[in-house]
């Protein structure tokens, strides 16, 4: 019996314990009494822990019947805290601290100086056995007001006498701690809340200002951290109560529970949320950034939230519609209609108008997101002609980004993409004139001046084009791109001097580029060789045919190989020559500097022909093009090694008309080495996009595991590009753009193509041409609001043939939103803008 | 994180308080003696130096503000340079409710 309330008491069940003890205090009272007193001051000490001050009385009151006056009177002291009676707590703890017979142990004596410190009374000096104490007392509540009063110094003058003795030295460490806090000292602030004594009440206290003082008590963060620490850092921002709510807010937040976190908050903390700086401000801008960061298992469920507090709740306030308008527009962008997310940005404009009033340049910038957006190009396949050129929305574009231009003629960015679209559309007269405009309004800016020199080449006003480029160069001299187009026009206008029979003041224009020539051999723009190509073709059409042969033969010697200056010659013939110059000249020898093909010259021919294709006319291209599909197989035939086949095939990634021949490529380097994750992701590019998982279409495509092996081999062999490449493709296999929904998009031919219409809607709907009209009705009710139901009619009546859905019955339930595709990581703004 | 937290201003911050701040910054934290913060501190300038920017990032930024409510707070907290201290009456309330527990 007595082994086993000795067991109790170790294990803190005093009640249980003092039941066996009772007993055996019957049978030997010396020996087993202190054993009872223990499990007795155990249990009141329980009691009192858990508010149940009566029921402790009881116990204290038997207490006095079995154990000496001073070992109650610990107990008794708190029950005096407990039923905050101040001036009793300290006119009991005064005795019992200076009582000398007492032996209390030092946590005992802190816990009663503690008590003494905060009743926050006015020790009574005279009398009192020990006035050194009591004086101490009254200094560490003096110096505490006086810290609370900003009178940092005060409060340190106040300290000062305190004996490192004292029993309140440690009161002393906090205030030095809190008066280096607040002077901003927050090491040495962390190093006194770090010495103090455990357990203690400043301990305790100075956990808040610890977190704040001491970043490195994130592990703490991370563990989970007491309801009085949070507590008090809510309270060092004047926000008392928020504690409790955060700590919860935060635990359902760990558990994945989103929602109920956002709703705890919402619920609990008026103000909130919140645009204001502060901390709500801060807690506002967590729950609203917060879904960017998620897992991305995580996201759809948490966007729902913002979905259905715009949709379905009814006493939303202004700020947090704003709020929850921007985290759905932007949570959306990749994978809703264009014409969605628009009505969605415009809802907020409207929102946020009524809220801070009109504010032309924020709106500036949201039409110029929404035509970035409309002008965003697909880049699900390397081979643009497969999704590219269908996915933009050029009159969207134009639209947003020239609304975005009216509302903010100060908006450069919108004008250079507004620039660009027009470029893209071929507006050639909407682009001129902009350019005009944005001269005046930006006279010194770089991308301006370079844009309007453009512009003025393709007019062919080739000398007020390199007015603008001498601006530019006196704006920005290292820009190489300025040196390039100025090039570009003297060579055009030595080009006009040799038609014009000018044949010196051309040579002479010759003469002056010099100065821009550049020794790398692929620069095809600055390269000597392709200067003197250039030269030599003009001279031979225009001036002397012996200075012509002079030229082209030190072109031939000074170019990488013999295919490569005819291959080079042969586009810039078709270039510079006039319309009734007739054949290329040299297309024998081009056919005979072929005849040893290999993989290494045809990636340079490959890179030649791509630096041409955005010079020339397609018509011009095409004779390229059949020269190239012969040399092609015969290259891949020949034995090479997988570096030279991997910078081959990174020429085919940027053209469109290859396929076969970059697949013959890919299966000749895959039997070199069948791992290779370089050409397996090239298997899986080369292939049409149907291979992909669609929007609508559950089934994941079978390329998922694929790509997965290809970046786990491609990491290990350390080939981070070929690994960041099959990341991405797996993002967008995953994440996949919604191609047009309505009407067919402009689609701006090009050589060879099909006139066939890309992104019909049987491209991605789910097949619902055999389905119920209640499998429909589902669908279009799952659809959110900002996805335009008219568009889902158009698309589903394009698929079955004209017949729309029938009206929706009354009866019908709103059906679960199945299927909603996830949003993507991408920020629109990186994507590639034409 | 928050430019406006790392500078130690203001939202409504103009261009000239905010230049400031960015000034006072890197002169504590310069790229020799703190080439992270310096780092920070000057992404977080080109993020808010003008309206246009600073109407950008209140509009498409994306950067969640911590892991965690709690730790955004405590990151808000850190941040603010000059915490006034609790009033005497909060600061003993505060006090006692640390010796309850």
């Amino acid at each position: 019996m007595e082994q086993r309330a000795r067991e109790y008491l170790a294990a803190g069940r005093f009640r249980k314990a003092r039941d066996e003890i009772k007993p055996l205090v019957k049978l030997d009272r010396p020996k087993y009494l202190p054993l009872l007193i223990d499990a007795n001051k155990g249990l009141a000490r329980e009691m009192l822990a858990k508010g149940q001050v009566s029921e402790a009385q009881q116990v204290i009151a038997y207490l006095r019947t079995i154990a000496s006056p001073a070992e109650v009177r610990a107990l008794e002291l708190e029950i005096f805290t407990k039923s905050k009676d101040s001036k009793s707590a300290q006119l009991k703890a005064l005795p019992l601290l200076t009582d000398s017979a007492l032996s209390l142990s030092e946590p005992e004596k802190r816990r009663l100086a503690d008590h003494l410190v905060l009743t926050f009374l006015p020790v009574p000096l005279e009398g009192a056995s020990k006035p050194q104490l009591a004086a101490e007392v009254q200094s560490i509540q003096a110096a505490i007001q006086a810290v609370s009063n900003n009178e940092l110094e005060r409060a340190q003058e106040l300290i000062r006498p305190l004996p490192h003795s004292s029993i309140l030295s440690h009161w002393k460490l906090f205030v030095k701690g809190l008066v280096a806090f607040y002077g901003g000292e927050m090491k040495r602030a962390a190093r006194f809340f770090a010495d103090l004594p455990p357990g203690s009440t400043p301990a305790k206290a100075s956990q808040p200002y610890l977190l704040l003082a001491a970043p490195e008590q994130d592990k703490g963060l991370k563990a989970g951290l007491g309801m009085v620490t949070i507590e008090g850092a809510a309270r060092l921002t004047g926000l008392s109560g928020l504690g409790h709510v955060l700590g919860r807010a935060d635990q359902l937040w760990k558990e994945a529970r989103y929602e109920a976190s956002y709703k705890l908050v919402r619920q609990a903390v008026r103000g909130f949320p919140s645009e204001n700086p502060g901390a709500l401000g801060a807690l506002s801008e967590f729950y609203f950034k917060a879904i960017f960061g998620l897992p991305r298992q995580d996201v759809a469920e948490y966007a729902r939230l913002f979905e259905d507090l715009l949709f379905e709740e009814r006493d939303l306030k202004l700020i947090e519609r704003v709020l929850a308008l921007r985290v759905f527009a932007l949570v959306h962008e990749r994978d809703f209609p264009l014409r969605g997310i628009q009505e969605c940005w415009t809802d907020f404009l409207e929102a946020h108008e009524r809220l801070h009033g009109p504010n032309p340049r924020l709106a500036s910038l949201i039409y110029a997101r929404v035509g970035t957006l409309a002008a965003a190009q697909c880049i699900h396949s390397s081979f643009e002609d497969e999704e590219g050129a269908g996915w933009r929305d050029c009159d969207m574009a134009i639209h947003a980004l020239e609304k975005s231009v009216e509302l903010d003629p100060s908006n450069l960015d919108s004008q250079l993409r507004l620039c660009g679209v027009y470029e893209t559309t071929r507006k050639s007269r909407e682009r001129n004139r902009l350019l005009d405009t944005m001269t005046q309004r930006f006279p010194q800016n770089k991308a301006v001046l370079v844009q309007a020199a453009r512009a003025c080449l393709d007019r062919q006003a080739y000398t007020k084009g390199l007015d603008y480029l001498q601006t530019a160069s006196e704006v920005d001299r290292l820009d190489p791109a300025i040196p390039e187009l100025v090039i570009l026009a003297k060579v055009k206008i030595a080009q006009q001097d040799y038609a014009k029979k000018r044949v010196e003041k051309a040579r002479q224009a010759f003469a002056d580029l010099a100065q821009y020539r550049v020794g790398d051999s692929t620069n095809f723009r600055r390269a000597h060789w392709c200067l003197l190509a250039q030269e030599g073709l003009l001279e031979y059409l225009h001036g002397e045919r012996v200075r012509a042969g002079q030229l082209l033969a030190q072109s031939r010697a000074a170019s990488p190989a013999a295919v490569h200056f005819f291959f080079f010659a042969r586009f810039a013939f078709f270039d510079l020559a006039p319309a009734d110059a007739g054949t290329f000249p040299f297309a024998e020898e081009l056919q005979a500097a072929a005849k040893e093909p290999n993989v290494a010259h045809a990636a340079l021919l490959m890179q030649i022909y791509n630096y041409w294709r955005t010079l020339t006319d397609p018509m011009g291209l095409r004779g390229a093009e059949g020269f190239l599909r012969q040399y092609l197989p015969k290259a891949v035939k020949h034995s090479f090694t997988l570096a030279e086949a991997r910078r081959l095939a990174e020429q085919f990634r940027a053209g469109t008309v290859f396929r076969k021949e970059y697949s013959g490529l890919t299966k000749a380097a895959l039997k070199l080495d069948p791992k290779d994750p370089f050409f397996r992701l090239s298997g899986i590019l080369i292939k049409p996009a149907p291979t992909m998982r669609t929007f609508g279409n559950p089934k994941p495509p079978a390329s998922i595991p694929q790509l997965q092996s290809i970046i786990e081999e491609a990491s290990r062999r350390g080939d981070e590009a070929t690994a960041q490449l099959a990341r991405q493709c797996l993002d967008r296999v995953n994440h996949p753009l919604p191609k047009p929904l309505l009407e067919p998009r402009p689609r701006w031919p090009e050589d060879g193509d099909a006139i066939n219409e890309p992104g019909m809607p049987e491209d991605w709907m789910p097949d619902l041409s055999n389905a119920s009209e209640a499998e429909i009705r589902e669908l279009r009710n799952s659809l959110p609001k900002y996805f335009p139901r008219e568009m889902f009619d158009v698309m589903l009546a394009q698929m079955r043939g004209g017949k729309r859905p029938s009206p929706e019955p009354s009866f019908v339930p709103k059906a679960p939103r199945v299927g909603k595709p996830e949003p993507p990581k991408t920020d629109p703004s990186q994507l590639e803008f034409f | 994180m928050n430019p406006y937290l790392i500078l130690g201003v203001p939202q409504s911050a103009d261009d000239p308080q905010i230049r400031r701040a960015y000034l006072e910054a890197i002169k504590q934290a310069t790229p020799d003696s703190n080439p992270q913060r310096f780092q920070e501190v000057s992404q977080a300038y080109e993020r808010i130096k003008d309206e246009p920017s600073r109407l950008r990032f209140y509009l498409f930024d994306k950067t969640p503000a911590g892991d965690s409510p709690l730790d955004a707070f405590v990151r808000y907290l850190r941040a603010q340079s000059h915490l006034k201290p609790l009033p005497f009456d909060a600061m003993k309330e505060f006090l006692r409710s640390c010796s309850k527990t």
